[in-house]
């Protein structure tokens, strides 16, 4: 984190259990990332109480490697990594019926504006997740719901550019092209 | 009007993060663009949905509940194609039968080294470090360390295409290490996948490093090594590094 807020880093920096440090580094991650990582969760475990039991594991990692973070160019990047791998973990670990999980929810299924349209690959993207390795469904996830582009997902994940392509494009064959990566 | 901004470096400038030039640019852009102020209106109604729905306090006790739960587990080797996590059970079989007759690893600072030892197939060996060692078909490796003076472990593997693959880390950070000054070994045990060089790095540290960052710097290490992942020396992670490179069948 060498560039954070300037109201963030300081705190950050300056945590070592003080009850009262914890509790405005809190405040400052909920206000710049709670409804992020909140979004992360409910997206993948689709349950409100689940999206926020998970949610709070990531914020008590996040306190627990405050220094860690601190040392991250982007703050974000680590939070919605660590959100997506516990929820995803999560599912493997509930050996919850992936198919059946992830199949389309037909009843959203708005057309038109740009929002709908983003909502909808969404959908179709989670639909297809339970058909891919785990390092798969986290590029695909970085790349198509956080709007990361190639370079920003083969940083983050500590792979090559064409080694996350290919992982999309094999992605996109699932999807008869309808997330083709241009 | 210049291109849009990604939605990634919206949702950056959305959490206040990115750099003062970059952030400057990015709103510069936002204000004369419909449809990127669209999309940070958006992230600003998620953030008040989800400020609506789970108030600052509840977060907080729910957050200090969490902090409470017993800590969990290291990570297992993740499954990239290039790792296979053992079940504990089969690992005693490297476990139990220490090979009395190894020769010590190697001395790090303050009494602290690093162990890798190699069993299940052919006879069980502990290979120096530094060392290349043939592995057998369907033989695993263990490591295990004395931290000495360092607070932080962290275990790497580089493979000959230079895919770089986290051992032992948690949460994406080193590993505390165990309290108490003899040898730890590190849970399960691994199965190298795929054939020819893998280079194993155990990271001792004073501070914990990034998986991310690790992975970056190993990255630059292989190309400066010329892509081959024999000849490289170093991972630049700033810790003190443990190399083995082992030859896969
Ligand atoms: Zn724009």
């Amino acid at each position: 984190m060498r560039q954070l807020v300037a109201g963030v880093t300081p705190v950050l920096t300056g945590i070592d259990g003080g009850r009262k440090d914890r509790r405005t580094v809190l405040r400052e991650l909920y206000t710049a990332y709670g409804g992020s990582v909140y979004g992360r969760c409910r997206y993948l475990l689709k349950d409100a109480s689940k999206a926020e039991d998970a949610m709070q594991e990531v914020f008590a990692r996040a306190l627990t490697h405050a220094e860690g973070l601190h040392d991250e160019s982007s703050p974000l990047a680590w939070l919605m990594k660590i959100a997506t791998h516990h929820c995803l973990n999560q599912l493997r670990a509930e050996r919850a019926p992936w198919r059946r999980w992830f199949e389309r929810d037909e009843l959203a299924r708005p057309e038109g504006d740009d929002g709908a349209r983003r909502m909808e690959t969404r959908e179709l993207v989670r639909s297809l997740l339970s058909r891919v390795d785990v390092e798969t469904q986290a590029a695909v996830v970085h790349y198509w719901v956080d709007g990361m582009t190639l370079e920003e997902v083969a940083a983050m994940l500590g792979r090559s550019v064409p080694t996350v392509r290919k992982r999309l494009e094999q992605f996109a064959a699932l999807s008869n092209e309808e997330l083709k990566v241009p | 009007m210049s291109a849009h901004l990604s939605e990634w470096t919206l949702r950056r400038l959305h959490a206040g993060e990115l750099p003062g030039k970059e952030a400057e640019q990015a709103r510069a852009h936002v204000s004369g663009c419909a449809e990127c102020q669209e999309l940070v209106k958006g992230l600003e109604a998620d953030q008040a949905r989800f400020e609506a729905q789970v108030p600052f306090e509840r977060f907080e006790a729910g957050v200090e509940r969490a902090l409470k739960k017993p800590k969990a587990r290291p990570s297992r080797p993740l499954l990239n194609g290039v790792l296979v996590a053992m079940a504990a059970s089969v690992l005693l079989v490297v476990l139990v039968r220490p090979m009395l007759s190894q020769p010590p690893t190697n001395r790090l600072k303050g009494g602290a080294s690093a162990e890798l030892r190699v069993g299940g197939g052919g006879p069980q060996r502990g290979v120096l470090p530094g060392d290349t060692e043939e592995l057998e078909q369907g033989e695993k490796v263990r490591l295990a360390y004395v931290s000495g003076p360092y607070r932080y472990v962290l275990a790497m593997s580089v493979d000959a295409a230079g895919e770089v693959s986290e051992l032992y880390a948690q949460d994406g950070m080193s590993l505390p290490v165990e309290a108490g000054p003899g040898r730890h070994w590190l849970p399960d045990s691994l199965v190298f996948t795929g054939s020819g060089y893998e280079r194993v790095v155990m990271v001792l540290s004073d501070r914990p490093l990034s998986v991310e960052a690790v992975r970056a710097s190993a990255r630059h290490a292989w190309e400066a090594a010329g892509g081959k992942v024999e000849n490289m020396t170093t991972l630049g992670s700033g810790g003190e590094e443990t190399h083995w490179l082992l030859r896969k069948p």
